[in-house]
């Protein structure tokens, strides 16, 4: 309870008018690009940068901070109404929420998704108020076996996640791994696969990766199928769930909020794979999974409450550690030392009104979301009727500019371009890029975890299972892995006996 | 065999074997001091494993339905990426405000298939919308071609 009294402090800082002012104005431009396919936050933070210095940096920070977690939100508009995800963690809710809004239940799917981001967020930020220190602690127990184990039970989780093809997604996988490892190498200062280019050196930003991805190839696929506007018509209906779609949903969304804060904390795992894996685990434990696909609220209860606990608790190592635990957590680091402030175990103290504030500006700006996304989701609804053939050159031009500003690097757009032909390819020959960005972003660590276990125990590998957390971990990955094997190894038995 | 897994399949394989080639040259050093090549090398080598089981078990593979033809925007597609590769070369000499324009009006034009007039003004009034939110409100300054905008 030794938070509450610097949390009250807090409030004082983020009740200011100023600070009100851009809490509002942050998780209504977060909700925004998260309603905008093809728009991330991370797009959203970088564009607002440069302008964020001329900030205090405490109002800053509560307004980047506002985008980050809004878009969570905001994205869960777009993939239940037009099935595109507004931005990464809402992929998933594209599948059970657009089938409920074909089936008219467009409303209940909105208004679940917003009480359980609400619900999950504000569970985050009580963990992330009451435990930032002790969780702080424990990550920091985790030596290089145990990130080697954590990265290989993300690994088969993103396997479990591809869904039509094993080796697909493998492929996939192996490949943004190998993206990962271009650039400088940490231990010897080798260049590699950089082929000269200096951009390359830092390795393959993470930036243009994604905004190619998830922005340019969602352009192309959309302009290749003739821009049809895909947007669920009628009335969108009464947002209150059901009695029995509270019943069916509460669980997902506890089981949710647990899983997406866990994913949160841990740095590489993030909002994405909160999403994922809550849908993994919802379709594993439910009795009815074949309902799965069909609309079934759970789809959509647990992986809403999975992104916005894990945005929440992105902030844990963020601001406790100094450690971003995701891209979009990365770029606020950035942000952080733009302003001038270090984030780190000692913030709380040399910082107060930037650390309590930014959290009490949590709690308000969750509450404003709630206000925000379910009376004004007609807005939204507008927003989304705009013409495709409008709306989709101000993305790409949004997306160019995202990524010359950040950097002010013409390489940057380039790479930009090659992901977005990449991935319209992949998709366009059945390979799904979800598996390639999440394995892009937890390769440093992966490698890293891999190099300095094999470093400490002298090459050898039983390091990995002779320590109790990272055997706990293989050991979970191990059953993963297992139980996605073994329903395709019993469906080969037949076919091989004949 | 269904030519539209094997094909990718193939290209993959090429990929991982270009990714270990490139590794093993970076030095794959030992168990007890791995080098900056190790983790890549073995990461190709598992793509190059993956992908010819993809491409063996679907040569062998009754073929599959022909999928329907989506190709009949291929040349709308086409043209975004040329002008997304326009704005790339465009940008830094023509500036932000030429530069935007051109895109706007050509995008515009090709996927609203309505006449020039409408994407002129229409491109006019985006570009005009985000100079001023961006350099103007925002203070981002944005690149500026000879001619100064």
């Amino acid at each position: 309870m030794d938070a509450l009294a610097p949390l009250l402090h807090g409030f004082g800082v983020a009740l200011q008018p100023m600070n009100l002012l851009y809490c509002f104005l942050g998780v209504l431009g977060g909700t925004l690009v998260g309603v905008l396919p093809g728009l991330g936050p991370q797009s959203a933070i970088v564009l607002l940068l440069p302008a964020a210095v001329y900030l205090d940096p405490v109002s800053a920070i509560i307004m980047l901070a506002g985008v980050y977690y809004g878009s969570m939100y905001g994205g869960s508009t777009t993939s239940i109404l037009v099935n595109i995800p507004g931005e990464g963690a809402s992929v998933v809710t594209c599948i059970d929420g657009y089938q409920m809004a074909l089936r008219g239940r467009a409303g209940p799917a909105l208004g679940i998704a917003a009480f359980g981001s609400f619900i999950a967020g504000t569970f985050g930020i009580v963990l992330l108020t009451f435990g930032a220190g002790p969780i702080g602690d424990f990550a920091l127990r985790f030596g290089p076996p145990e990130y080697f184990a954590l990265m290989c039970l993300c690994l088969v989780v993103l396997i479990s996640l591809t869904g039509l093809s094993l080796r697909k997604g493998l492929i996939a996988a192996l490949a943004g791994l190998s993206l990962g490892t271009v650039g400088m190498d940490l231990v010897t200062g080798q260049p590699r696969f950089a082929f000269g280019v200096p951009t390359l050196m830092d390795g393959v930003g993470l930036i243009p990766v994604i905004m190619g991805l998830y922005g340019v190839t969602e352009v192309l696929l959309n302009v290749e199928a003739g821009l049809k506007h895909t947007l669920v018509g009628g009335k969108i209906g009464n947002l209150m769930p059901s009695a029995r779609d509270w019943k069916d949903a509460a669980m997902p969304i506890a089981r949710g909020s647990l899983l997406g804060s866990a994913c949160g904390i841990l740095p590489g795992a993030g909002v994405v794979l909160a999403s994922f894996l809550s849908y993994a685990v919802e379709r594993k434990v439910s009795r009815h999974p074949e309902r799965f696909g069909k609309g079934a609220i759970e789809g959509v209860a647990g992986p809403e409450s999975a992104n916005n606990a894990a945005a929440q608790c992105g902030f844990i190592p963020l601001l406790a550690l100094g450690i971003p635990s995701n891209v979009a957590t990365a770029i606020l680091l950035g942000a952080f030392i733009l302003l001038g402030v270090q984030p780190s175990p000692v913030m709380m103290m040399t910082h107060p009104d930037l650390f309590w504030g930014t959290i009490a500006s949590m709690y308000v700006g969750n509450a404003m979301l709630l206000v925000l996304n379910l009376p004004l989701i007609g807005l939204w609804v507008q927003v989304l009727r705009v013409p495709y053939a409008l709306l989709f050159p101000l993305i790409l031009l949004f997306c160019l500019l995202g990524v010359y500003v950040a950097g002010r690097n013409v390489a940057e757009i380039w790479i930009m371009i090659g992901f977005g032909v990449i991935g319209y390819v992949m998709k366009r020959t059945g390979y799904e890029f979800a598996p390639l960005v999440l394995a892009m972003v937890i390769a440093p660590i992966f490698e890293n975890a891999l190099r300095q276990s094999l470093i400490l125990s002298l090459g050898d590998p039983t390091i990995f299972v002779s320590r109790p957390l990272s055997a706990t971990l293989l050991a979970l990955a191990a059953t993963v892995l297992v139980a996605q094997v073994l329903p395709r190894l019993r469906a080969l038995k037949p076919a091989l006996r004949e | 065999m269904r030519a539209g897994e094997v094909v990718p399949a193939l290209a993959w394989t090429a990929i991982g074997g270009a990714i270990c080639w490139g590794a093993a040259g970076l030095g794959l050093g030992s168990a007890r001091q791995p080098g900056p090549g190790l983790f890549p090398f073995v990461l190709g080598a598992g793509i190059v494993l993956l992908a010819t089981w993809h491409a063996v078990a679907n040569l062998v593979a009754a073929p599959a339905e022909a999928p329907p033809d989506r190709h009949a925007n291929l040349g709308q597609v086409a043209m975004v990426v040329g002008l997304l590769c326009f704005f790339a070369i465009a940008i830094e000499p023509a500036g932000f405000v030429a530069c935007a324009f051109v895109f706007f009006s050509a995008m515009f034009r090709v996927l609203s298939r309505r006449g020039w007039p409408f994407a002129v003004i229409a491109s006019a009034l985006a570009t005009g919308s985000i100079y001023l939110l961006f350099d103007v409100w925002l203070r981002v300054n944005l690149p500026r071609g000879s001619w100064g905008l």
